[in-house]
């Protein structure tokens, strides 16, 4: 094919065209339809248009991030107030061991003592 | 004033009741006073729910020392200690002691060890209900130290006596078995 042949191709294949005549109005009743539904994504005439698309995302994230931060901070304090009320019950317990022990020693103690001061009786009565 | 004393009252009211909820349990006198004036004071207070806590962080593998412990207080159900230690003489006076002893009646209570001289003054005495031992008292009574131990629930004396040497109970020379012990 020569040059001239080619284009001449050309412009067959891009000559313009008239569009048909009712693509106005299906142009204007699809926006229509679009304007009507607040959800575009659920929607497969809004799917079909990838700005609509990612207009609807951005609305259902502005829509949802208040709640799921809120829901995130709920879980973060639950989770503090346990993680200090189980620290706490454990420095206590600590504490109750520690006197648990201490108390024994001073009661194995006396009870030595007392021992010791009736075997002492005891040998001076013999 | 007077609000915050009748907030206080219902509990000033329900420590007799408690008292007498365990029947081991002495009520022991409010001994602050006498703790400023101490060089050593032990004020050890555990009741059932603390004694659950000290007991959950006992190790209970036989092979640890904890065992030990854990099996003499698996029948406790409180321990109260009051121990005050002065630097001289005449601190305290017989009368604190007394208000103690005087709740050690029979025939609840039983006197087991009770030596008195100059010195020293020991009694040991247990609470019995029938084959069931609900309580016991040990009170020592020396110039410059006192000593109250009330131990509410079952315990093994022995086993606590076998305790010498650990925890820092002093090891005790030529001591024998337990069943040398126990005259009045």
């Amino acid at each position: 094919m020569t040059d001239k042949e080619l284009e001449q191709a050309l412009r067959r294949a891009l000559k313009p065209r008239e569009p048909d005549a009712d693509f106005s109005s299906r142009v204007m009743s699809r926006l229509d339809a679009q304007r009507r539904d607040q959800q575009p994504l659920n929607e497969p005439a809004a799917a079909s248009f990838p700005g609509v698309r990612r207009a609807g995302q951005r609305r259902q994230f502005r829509r949802w991030s208040v709640p799921a931060a809120l829901a995130a901070c709920a879980l973060v304090a639950v989770g503090l107030v346990q993680w200090r009320h189980e620290s706490a019950e454990r420095q206590r317990g600590v504490e109750a061991r520690a006197q648990l022990l201490q108390a024994l020693s001073i009661a194995g103690t006396q009870v030595n003592t007392a021992r010791a001061a009736v075997l002492r009786e005891e040998q001076l009565l013999d | 004033m007077r609000v915050r004393f009748l907030a206080v009252l219902p509990a000033l009211l329900a420590l007799p009741l408690l008292a007498q909820a365990q029947p081991g349990r002495l009520v022991l006198p409010d001994f602050s006073g006498l703790a400023k004036k101490a060089t050593e004071s032990v004020n050890i207070s555990l009741d059932p729910s603390l004694l659950n806590l000290a007991g959950g962080l006992l190790n209970a593998d036989p092979s640890s020392s904890d065992s030990d412990v854990k099996s003499l207080i698996s029948g406790v159900q409180g321990i109260y200690v009051r121990s005050y230690t002065f630097d001289r003489a005449g601190v305290y006076s017989k009368a604190d002691v007394d208000a103690v002893r005087a709740q050690l009646v029979s025939p609840a209570w039983v006197p087991l060890v009770s030596t008195h001289d100059p010195q020293d003054d020991v009694d040991i005495y247990v609470r019995r209900s029938g084959k069931r031992t609900e309580g016991m008292a040990i009170i020592t009574a020396e110039p410059k130290e006192f000593t109250i131990v009330n131990i509410v629930g079952d315990i093994d004396l022995a086993k606590l006596s076998q305790l010498q040497g650990k925890y820092g109970v002093p090891k005790i020379e030529g001591l024998g078995s337990l069943g040398a012990a126990g005259r009045h």
